[in-house]
């Protein structure tokens, strides 16, 4: 697979080696172009709908609302919310059931989640006098199916996890996790939070069994500011909107003391939407799926197990603690010994032009189930390659050099 | 005073004061002012403690985990304010600044180890990193008027 040719960023910066896919992804031609396209042609508001161009703008919202629909399995294009994120859509999904929360439900995330699905849970916890708990992990840190039972109970209102961990990449059985929880408890609300998982894995909301799930459209090659929130319709009419405003209220009595919302998928979207990233998302699932994801899967899973080879081939184990070799989510999390993940992240930037992030990565309580709260992540993507693992490990074996940078 | 030209003292001292801090750690002392030195987008993790007497800084420790910049520029400055009085101290920090913009204008002899630093303009992510116990004393003296 070679990509690199649609990627323009590349022939700006010819020798970049991007392993920060974790916190976005690159943008193809096609999506820049589709959203510029947007700007240019089209240009219209889709809350407006009386002439040619926003009637184009309406179609285009139509359009890419389906795409998404078959893209995730989604029984109805109704249920597929456009919000400005991931960040966005879980916030909505956790202030919007507060109306259904009763003092003392329980709450349950896991120990590795991103801030984005910890957070919003931790403030409507407060709020509302609910109990947060903590699924158990297992070794190599993915939910423990057999310990399901011991954390679920009567009071499970909302479990919400990550299909796959932003920091450890550790792929969840979804469908597995969400049978277990449902034989204990059928009224939970499952949330699965998708960013991590969307580009890399196929999504399939049905098998799964989800009750509502989460993604971003700029971690699967697709432009900034714009995601997805789907749920069950059932779970969706219920939720109560986090914004209000036009495009989303049919009646507002003349007492101004009552209103009608409008149906799905309005209801849930008030004010003009992201279109012209829109346009871009729709080509981002194009590019995707004419990969195809099971693909996309194959071939980063060989990435990583390549590196893997490379790790044992030159004893890099010896000076490096390596924290997810065993899962087949395309991600290395690291420390070198004696080096502060900061440096070894400038380091490999400096020489090789290889991008990765340390820190925290957004996962406050990862210390839990690492040795560590900060680390160095590589994380790939569709246009990486062996070629760049090579100079990864090349550069991974002379850390000791890594003041160069400021000499 | 230390060769500014000397990369390779310039080096071993940043390491060495990375490696072998002088003023890590606040051994249980209760007098001091505790404050939090961190930045959104970098690893460091530190924490500074800091004590005044007489109008001059007593004591200058840190804690926590920090990036090899972070952990020698703290190190190397709190050794340099020691003993210096708030108006000496803000001098020294200004001082570092200047260094750390690349503005030819800095006084060497004010920043005397801190020379070491004299490249980090160039890793301008960076400057963040050497500036965490600067900005933490600057906070402290803002805080007591």
């Amino acid at each position: 697979m070679n990509l690199k040719d649609k990627f323009p960023i590349f022939k700006k910066n010819k020798n970049l080696i991007y392993f920060d896919n974790s916190a976005t992804t690159l943008k193809p031609i096609t999506v820049i172009g589709q959203e510029m396209a947007y700007l240019t042609n089209i240009g219209a508001n889709p809350n407006s709908n009386d002439y040619e161009i926003a009637i184009q703008a309406n179609e285009l919202l139509a359009t890419t609302r389906n795409k998404i629909a078959r893209f995730i399995n989604a029984p109805k294009a109704e249920e597929i919310i456009f919000t400005s994120g991931t960040t966005h859509a879980i916030n909505q999904i956790a202030f919007g059931l507060k109306q259904q929360f009763q003092p003392g439900d329980e709450i349950v995330v896991t120990a590795i989640e991103h801030s984005a699905n910890l957070l919003p849970w931790v403030v409507i916890g407060q709020e509302f006098d609910l109990v947060v708990k903590k699924l158990l992990l297992n070794q190599a840190t993915g939910i423990d199916l057999d310990q399901i039972k011991n954390v679920i109970t009567s009071k499970t209102k909302v479990v919400s996890f990550a299909a796959v961990s932003n920091t450890i990449g550790y792929v969840n059985e979804v469908d597995k996790i969400i049978a277990e929880i449902r034989k204990i408890n059928q009224t939970t609300i499952v949330v699965v939070d998708c960013a991590q998982s969307i580009a890399h894995l196929p999504t399939d909301v049905q098998q799964w069994d989800a009750d509502f799930i989460a993604f971003s459209a700029h971690k699967m090659y697709g432009p900034f500011g714009i995601g997805v929130l789907w749920g069950k319709t059932e779970h969706l009419t219920k939720l109560a909107p986090i914004f209000y405003g036009g495009g989303m209220s049919s009646k507002i009595n003349l007492q101004l003391t009552d209103y009608v919302l409008e149906p799905l998928p309005s209801r849930l979207e008030a004010g003009t939407p992201n279109i012209s990233a829109i346009a871009g998302f729709d080509t981002a699932i194009d590019f995707l799926n004419e990969i195809g994801m099971e693909n996309i899967h194959q071939y980063e899973k060989e990435l990583k197990n390549y590196a893997i080879e490379q790790i044992e081939k030159f004893n890099l184990k010896a000076k490096i603690d390596f924290y997810n070799l065993d899962n087949d989510a395309p991600m290395l999390t690291f420390n070198a010994h004696g080096f502060n993940p900061q440096d070894v992240a400038n380091y490999l930037s400096f020489k090789y032009n290889i991008a990765t992030r340390s820190g925290s990565h957004c996962a406050r309580r990862t210390d839990e189930v690492l040795p560590t709260s900060v680390s160095v992540r590589a994380s790939f993507g569709v246009y990486n390659t062996k070629a760049e693992i090579d100079l990864f490990i090349q550069g991974l074996g002379e850390l000791d050099n890594f003041l160069d940078i400021i000499f | 005073m230390i060769d500014k030209n000397d990369n390779l003292a310039l080096r071993k001292l940043i390491m060495d004061h990375y490696t072998k801090p002088q003023n890590f750690g606040f051994d249980n002392d209760q007098t001091l002012t505790i404050i939090q030195l961190s930045s959104s987008t970098c690893s460091d993790e530190l924490v500074m403690g800091i004590k005044v007497i007489d109008q001059k800084i007593s004591q200058l420790k840190f804690e926590g985990i920090g990036c090899a910049i972070s952990m020698a520029a703290a190190d190397i400055l709190a050794n340099l304010l020691i003993n210096k009085t708030e108006q000496e101290s803000l001098n020294v920090i200004h001082n570092f600044e200047l260094l750390l913009n690349n503005d030819p204008s800095y006084n060497e002899e004010l920043l005397d180890k801190l020379i070491a630093f004299k490249n980090v303009y160039k890793q301008r992510n960076r400057i963040i990193c050497a500036t965490l116990l600067a900005n933490g004393v600057k906070q402290f003296f803002k805080g007591l008027k």
